[in-house]
């Protein structure tokens, strides 16, 4: 079928801090582009062939390839961005690009609100790199960040802290972890990983694992003397065979906070949020804290329950201002729907997902 | 509005142009009619005449509109920087925020100034245009305004494109001006590594590309205005064809000869008057175009500025904030503390302080002391628990009337460029000359302020250079003590001094302090032997909570800290004892 598309594809490399834009980088860029020449039709953001372009990141100097494809049909769209993707890989492998890919983007009219274009991405984004992919929303509605996400839990879980991770467990996590960090040479050698444990209704249970050839008799003391908690040893076989009983420290630590940023993954598109906002959810909630996903609420019922509601700061109880920002700001995300002046929670909330959002090239680094 | 009513009053007159020049041609010339053909003269010479004038005054007045709207946009902006917290300034450099306070606010002005009115008045032209057309002969507009989708075409081609070379510019001049404000700033580090080349190259590497972009954003434009300019023409010939094509096939059948040539005379008149009116339409299509060439730019800057308008200060005063005196009384309940995108900093803290007394906080560093100090300046909101200044919740307080009872020495001492005196004088603007002396004394800084070149009057660079670091730290203590503060937070405040310098001044702190409440964060013994509570801090955590004697007797951290033979003795004790214990465990297991 014959459904024109554009697509404005840029590449982030890491930085480096000697990198210059030598006339034979250009050359290699030209050969690129001969390679992989696509047409525009004049139509997109860049051209048809890569445009290299670099970035002062700190003192270090990032590259950044941009390119757009025009495809006329819908089944040309996955080959053409796969093949783009290629050729970003190719510019790193070659030394073309200051180091590794950091982060890709890409534009397209509206493609926060357009799943079925930004499918062809995603699978082409598989087929190529051959790990999962998720999108950010940027700023503007029309540019997505490709990355990867860790997924901890449904939002309502960590909404209502009846799910596997726990606020409780976060300190002692965190206490695990930086006693790793404090004697490095201790814990080398070793892999240290967390086993939430939990039945719904029940207060989750946490169990400390490490994992190698032999278990360490020093190690296990060192940390519960000096941390409190025990480390309980597992063969390495045995946590490769079944990896989705563990979680690394780090991402329980983060998928138990109850402060900073929160990121929600809703159909594949990954959406930052404020603590601040989220007090507004809770209103639509009966006591259990369960969302009745089909009743509607009208402003000034909202605020009758903002006033008495133990979820919002007493400081905004009585503000009309911090509604309206809240209602303002979760409706942008799709979270809460405005419906002929009434308010209601988006049909698909138990679905909406607790996440931490890492760049591509940072996903694997955050275990260090 | 005046400037919209004399713009269509301009383009009105415009009008009557063409059709007196198709008068003077058809009529006044064939006819040898000298009275007509002069009337016509005059009234062409009066309409660009009057036009000019009008046009000059516009352009005064739109200068004028768009003058305020940029001032008042930076205004604006200015005031909201001011305002948004630390956070902010930590996550961009000041040459980018300056940029965008100056550049990016700059490309609006063509926006403001005429462009939005040019829009209106090149809508309002072609639209008279393509009536007066339908009215001279309606087949002829038809193919004239047949040309004109292709001028639209153009902007799908051309537009993104364009709107993206014009983002880069910007952003690349942004990152330029903050690369130059950091080198700059940083100047001595830079030619201590001797990296002055390296910083060049770069910043040349940057500036060529700046380059390639402005070209290749001129390319673009120009292409698309030569494409523009094509269309026209083109079509201006396809019209003068029909035009010439209805005037050669004029069926003279029926007609003497006299009014055969009546008609074509007419016919001459009226064409003549289409041909220009075409011209007259394409010219406001292209100007449209053009419009959009400029509106790109200055969206781009929009955009820009909007992006740090929208930003929220995190930390706002409440509606009905407290103004009032305090007396000192500082009390930390179970306060928790997470730096915007990192980790837990400080966990559960608790602690008071009494007015008058000093509390030292000490701990390794990174330990969260700073952090601390900046929660009782209240630059972050605490994530959990409450802090309270005289048993009221800090953020019920408004910001400035707390902080302008409290002085602040921070670790990293900053003097503005300026004289010795204006730099006291910033902590309280309506001191007197001895106060300023009184402080500078009690500092210890009088004696050296006086031996420079002109006293008090010296000029300092940025950052304070040209005085040594000690020297700096007495200044920005003379700098808090003026305000004579209620609260006093002093951030490694002396670590620069030699002791004897630094007993100098703590023997004049002690005696102020005594109905202050005061925060002294130091690593060195002496600074803080004398206070009445030391906090240890360890990994954002109070340890240890007691006097000098009491702590230095018992072991812990604080005695780890201070007494670093002990420390090393307990460390190997502790590694022995660890290692007793894994073999006890292991043999324990194997029996
Ligand atoms: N602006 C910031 N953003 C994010 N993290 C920060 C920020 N400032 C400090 N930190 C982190 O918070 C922790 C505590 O820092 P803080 O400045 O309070 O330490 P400190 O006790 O004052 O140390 P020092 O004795 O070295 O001054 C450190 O781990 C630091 O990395
Ligand atoms: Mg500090």
């Amino acid at each position: 079928m014959w459904r024109p598309q554009v697509y404005d594809l840029v590449a982030h490399y890491e930085p480096r801090s000697d990198f210059s834009l030598t006339h034979s980088i250009r050359a290699a860029v030209k050969e690129l582009g001969r390679k992989y020449r696509g047409t525009t039709l004049m139509t997109g953001a860049h051209a048809g062939s890569p445009v290299i372009h670099t970035d002062m990141r700190g003192i270090s100097i990032g590259t950044r390839l941009e390119i757009s494809r025009l495809a006329l049909r819908e089944r040309d769209r996955q080959p053409l961005v796969a093949e783009v993707f290629r050729m970003f890989r190719e510019a790193a492998e070659r030394g073309i690009a200051s180091g590794p890919i950091d982060r890709m983007t890409v534009k397209f009219p509206n493609a926060e609100s357009k799943p079925d274009a930004r499918q062809p991405i995603h699978d082409a984004y598989e087929e190529v790199f051959d790990s999962s992919c998720c999108f950010q929303r940027m700023q503007d509605p029309h540019t997505l960040r490709l990355g990867r996400a860790v997924v901890h839990q449904a939002l309502i879980h960590h909404l209502r802290e009846d799910g596997p991770y726990h606020s409780d467990h976060q300190p002692r996590v965190e206490r695990v972890h930086s006693e790793l960090g404090r004697r490095p040479g201790r814990y080398e050698g070793y892999q240290y990983f967390v086993e939430p444990i939990f039945t719904p209704g029940e207060h989750p249970e946490v169990v400390f694992h490490y994992s190698g050839d032999e278990p360490s008799r020093i190690i296990e003391v060192t940390m519960r003397q000096k941390s409190e908690e025990t480390l309980q040893f597992m063969k390495s076989k045995t946590m490769r065979a079944d990896p989705s009983r563990f979680v690394s420290l780090i991402d329980y630590d983060q998928g138990a906070r109850r402060f900073g940023r929160l990121w929600v993954m809703q159909e594949g598109l990954l959406r930052r949020l404020d603590r601040e906002w989220l007090p507004l959810i809770y209103l639509f909630m009966d006591e259990d804290l369960n969302p009745p996903l089909d009743a509607t609420f009208t402003w000034e019922e909202l605020y009758e329950r903002q006033r008495v509601s133990p979820y919002v700061p007493r400081a905004q109880r009585l503000s009309s201002t911090f509604l309206d920002i809240c209602i303002e700001r979760l409706s942008e995300r799709f979270l809460v729907l405005p419906e002929g002046g009434r308010f209601r929670l988006q049909p698909l909330f138990r679905e909406v997902q607790h996440v931490t959002f890492y760049e591509l090239g940072h996903y694997d680094k955050r275990l260090g | 509005m005046q400037c919209l009513a004399i713009m269509l009053l301009l383009s009105g007159l415009n009008m009557f142009y063409p059709l007196l020049f198709a008068e003077i041609i058809g009529r006044a010339l064939p006819n040898q009619d000298m009275e007509l053909f002069m009337s016509c003269l005059v009234g062409m010479l009066s309409i660009r005449m009057i036009g000019e004038g009008l046009g000059l005054w516009n352009g005064h007045l739109l200068r004028l509109v768009g003058g305020r709207v940029i001032f008042s946009l930076r205004k604006k902006m200015y005031d909201h920087v001011q305002k948004l917290s630390l956070g902010f300034f930590e996550s961009r450099s000041p040459g980018e925020i300056n940029a965008r306070l100056m550049g990016d606010t700059a490309s609006l002005t063509n926006l403001v100034t005429g462009t939005l009115l040019r829009t209106i008045e090149a809508v309002f032209t072609a639209i008279i245009i393509v009536c007066l057309l339908f009215y001279l002969d309606w087949r002829i507009a038809l193919v004239a305004l047949a040309v004109t989708p292709l001028h639209f075409m153009s902007y799908f081609m051309f537009e993104r494109r364009l709107s993206h070379e014009s983002w880069k510019a910007t952003e690349k001049n942004s990152q330029v001006s903050g690369k130059t404000h950091e080198v700059f700033d940083a100047s001595k580090v830079v030619k201590g590594y001797s990296a002055e080349r390296r910083e060049v190259r770069t910043l040349v590497g940057q500036l060529r590309e700046g380059h390639e972009i402005q070209l290749q954003s001129g390319w673009l434009s120009s292409s698309w205005g030569a494409f523009t300019n094509s269309v026209s023409h083109i079509g201006t010939l396809i019209v003068m064809v029909a035009c010439g094509l209805v005037v050669m096939w004029l069926d003279l059948d029926g007609f003497t000869e006299a009014e055969g040539r009546e008609a074509i005379q007419q016919g001459v008149v009226t064409f003549s008057a289409m041909i220009a009116y075409v011209g007259m339409l394409y010219a406001p299509i292209s100007q449209l175009i053009g419009v959009v060439g400029q509106i790109i730019p200055a969206r781009v800057g929009l955009m820009r500025v909007y992006e740090i308008l929208d930003l929220e200060p995190d930390i706002v005063d409440e509606a009905h904030a407290i103004r009032r005196d305090v007396v000192g009384r500082v009390e930390f309940e179970d306060v928790g503390f997470a730096y915007p995108m990192s980790k837990q900093v400080l966990t559960n803290i608790t602690f008071t302080a009494e007015p008058g007394q000093s509390i030292a906080l000490v701990g390794p560093s990174g330990a969260g002391k700073t952090t601390v100090a900046n929660l009782i300046a209240r630059f972050y909101d605490a994530s959990e628990g409450t802090i309270r200044i005289d048993g009221i919740d800090v953020e019920e307080y408004a910001i400035h009337s707390l902080r302008n009872q409290m002085s602040m020495v921070l670790q990293e001492t900053y003097l503005f460029r300026g004289t010795v005196r204006e730099n006291l004088l910033y902590g309280k603007p309506d001191a007197t000359d001895a106060e300023v002396v009184q402080a500078a004394t009690l500092a210890n800084a009088h004696e050296f302020v006086q031996a420079l070149p002109y006293g008090y009057d010296t000029i300092l660079g940025a950052h304070g250079a040209r005085i040594s670091v000690g020297q700096r730290q007495r200044l920005a203590i003379a700098r808090a003590l003026i305000r004579d503060p209620r609260l006093l937070i002093l951030d490694e405040a002396t670590s620069a001094l030699d002791t004897a310098s630094e007993m100098k001044v703590q023997e004049a702190l002690s005696t102020l302090m005594s109905d202050r409440t005061t925060f002294i964060i130091a690593h060195r013994l002496s600074t803080i032997r004398d206070a009445d509570i030391i906090l240890v801090l360890d990994d954002g955590r109070i340890v240890q909570k007691g006097t000098h004697e009491e702590l230095i007797s018992i072991d812990g951290l604080f005695r780890k800290l201070y007494d670093p033979l002990w420390a090393r003795e307990k460390e190997k004790q502790e590694e022995e004892e660890l290692r007793a214990l894994a073999e006890a465990e292991t043999r324990e297991s194997e029996s």
